[in-house]
């Protein structure tokens, strides 16, 4: 999978900014992910990729189109030092895991391999542990979100 | 105990199920929330302790906004839920309106639902699906987050507000890991209420997780995570520079000529910002485009009864109807390629206000107020 890599502070107004943020198809604000920051992003994405942040990604505005639009673009997850907590919960409400750790190492176009459950990643040789989801989350992550968790489990329950 | 584990009753860091006693929206979020309700609910489970405000983008700007609101009208009507339009900001309403109710855990489909934590409650911003769950179930799922408590000691100055005591505190937190955790304030809390909520509101931008202030109820112990005592007289005059509201220098100092002015918004949009305004705008005329956004109509009312809006339309101020404004630039006063805002929001992130080419600067409504008049950013210190 190919790491698309970003600094501190992204901040929800970076990956889907207000301006264009009028829409609730998953389609249309995958094409706006990241407009300003990274324009290339939503034409270049594929399916698979990872995004890797450094602290606070996520950042700012509840708004959950950010989630939605990276989500709908079909990266795989996402990889950073801290997540905005609106955020971090919106990722795991529509599915898409996170980790957590020191992301330093790893750099714009490298090619990794992630255990989303486990928190492990791997890049050739190299290989590091992160924080993952715990149980409870990465269950509703595991589901496809919450909404489908919800429609088989019938309620919410922390084991 | 910290007062979130007192009035969640869990330890920190425990995963919980709790229920929710209040619920809110707005017309910038319920779009997706309603679709991430009907995938899995047909009834909202306590419809008269759900409320939805329209504030962002109000009245309607475009047609495509004006079809959202449309459909939001549908869906209150369909569920039993009343709709505030034009009365103002969220935040700002569910108090004034006696919406809060006895409500202790309270889910807010906005990133600044901690405003409330000024009245002592555990309110938490969450997006559109979380708050789909809430309307469907009437509960969410928690994680109990640590707390830091702020002791605040002595008296602000007297050209110093909440605002120049927030920024101060997101500057001391810069470099710690708000993440997950909340800010709890105790000591010399004798702020009118105004500006309790500016303190709560304004807390978000350091990533905390949500605010509260003491209402003298609760005890707080050695359960901290960490522990920051404030002399409130030792405060100065700031303002955060572009591009992030901890990006914050002393008002003195600073030489920058502006273009807009904002005073307004849920983080300083209430009566006591604007009587501080008038007293310095009373007999002045601004210099540059400023715009004024009371938080709600019952304070729009209220300047009008003092004459806080003459006197604020006399020195060439524009009055915007209650509603967030040109916060988050989608109307009422968009930044443009290469502008100059000073703005007493709480957020000034790249392209927040409108052009991403825009430099925004955050301060308090005394700064603001003089700055308008003088065309640049003003320390009051100097010119009062």
């Amino acid at each position: 999978m190919r790491v698309w890599r970003f600094g501190d502070d992204i901040s929800t107004d970076a990956i889907t900014p207000g301006r264009y943020n009028l829409t609730k198809d998953p389609q249309e604000l995958a094409k706006i992910a990241f407009i300003e920051v990274r324009p290339e992003f939503s034409r270049e994405v594929k399916k698979g990729d990872v995004i890797v942040g450094g602290k606070n990604f996520g950042i700012g505005s509840s708004r959950e189109s950010a989630a939605l639009a990276l989500k709908a673009a079909g990266i795989s997850g996402i990889i950073a030092k801290s997540f905005g907590r609106i955020f971090y919960r919106n990722c795991i409400n529509l599915g898409i895991p996170l980790l957590i750790g020191d992301t330093d190492w790893l750099n714009e176009g490298d090619e990794i391999e992630v255990d989303w459950q486990g928190g492990i990643v791997r890049r050739g040789e190299e290989i590091k542990q992160f924080e993952p989801l715990e149980e409870f989350l990465f269950e509703i992550v595991k589901n496809g979100g919450i909404i489908e968790y919800l429609q088989r489990r019938g309620e919410l329950c922390i084991e | 105990m910290t007062i979130i584990e007192e009035i969640l009753r869990a330890k920190t860091g425990e995963a919980i199920i709790r229920n929710v006693d209040l619920i809110y929206a707005h017309d910038g979020t319920m779009p997706l929330i309603i679709e991430a309700f009907r995938r899995t609910f047909t009834r909202v489970r306590n419809p008269e302790r759900v409320f939805i405000f329209f504030d962002h983008v109000y009245p309607a700007p475009t047609v495509k906004v004006a079809n959202l609101q449309r459909e939001i009208r549908e869906f209150a009507r369909e569920q039993g839920i009343k709709i505030f339009e034009g009365y103002g900001i969220s935040h700002q309403v569910v108090p004034e309106e006696g919406l809060l109710d006895g409500a202790k855990i309270i889910v807010g489909a906005d990133s600044h639902t901690p405003t409330l934590g000024a009245f002592g409650v555990f309110a938490v911003g969450m997006g559109a699906t979380d708050t789909a769950i809430a309307l469907g179930l009437g509960k969410t799922w928690l994680k109990v987050p640590e707390s830091v408590r702020v002791n605040l000691e002595g008296r602000l100055s007297k050209n110093v507000m909440a605002m120049d005591l927030m920024l101060h505190l997101i500057n001391l937190l810069r470099d710690f890991d708000m993440n997950y955790k909340a800010l709890e304030f105790f000591g010399n809390l004798d702020f009118p209420i105004d500006e309790k909520m500016t303190i709560a509101n304004f807390s978000i931008e350091t990533n905390a997780k949500t605010a509260l202030l003491d209402n003298g109820i609760f005890e707080g112990d050695e359960s901290y995570v960490r522990e920051i005592t404030i002399e409130l007289g030792e405060v100065e005059p700031l303002v955060a520079l572009p591009h992030h509201p901890s990006n914050v220098e002393r008002a003195e100092g600073i030489i920058q000529k502006i273009d807009q002015v904002f005073i307004g918004s849920c983080t300083n949009g209430r009566l006591e910002h604007f009587r501080r305004v008038a007293e310095i705008l009373e007999g002045e005329k601004v210099s540059v485009r400023t715009f004024i956004g009371p938080a709600s109509r019952r304070i729009y009312f209220q300047m009008i009864e003092e004459g806080i809006a003459q006197i604020l339309s006399d020195a060439g101020a524009v009055i915007l109807p209650p509603g967030c404004g040109p916060c988050l630039g989608r109307h009422m006063g968009v930044a443009g390629d290469g502008e100059v805002i000073l703005s007493t929001t709480n957020r000034n992130f790249k392209g927040r206000m409108g052009s991403p080419n825009a430099e925004i600067y955050l301060a308090s409504p005394v700064t603001a107020a003089l700055s308008a008049i003088y065309g640049e950013i003003t320390n009051p210190e100097d010119a009062l």
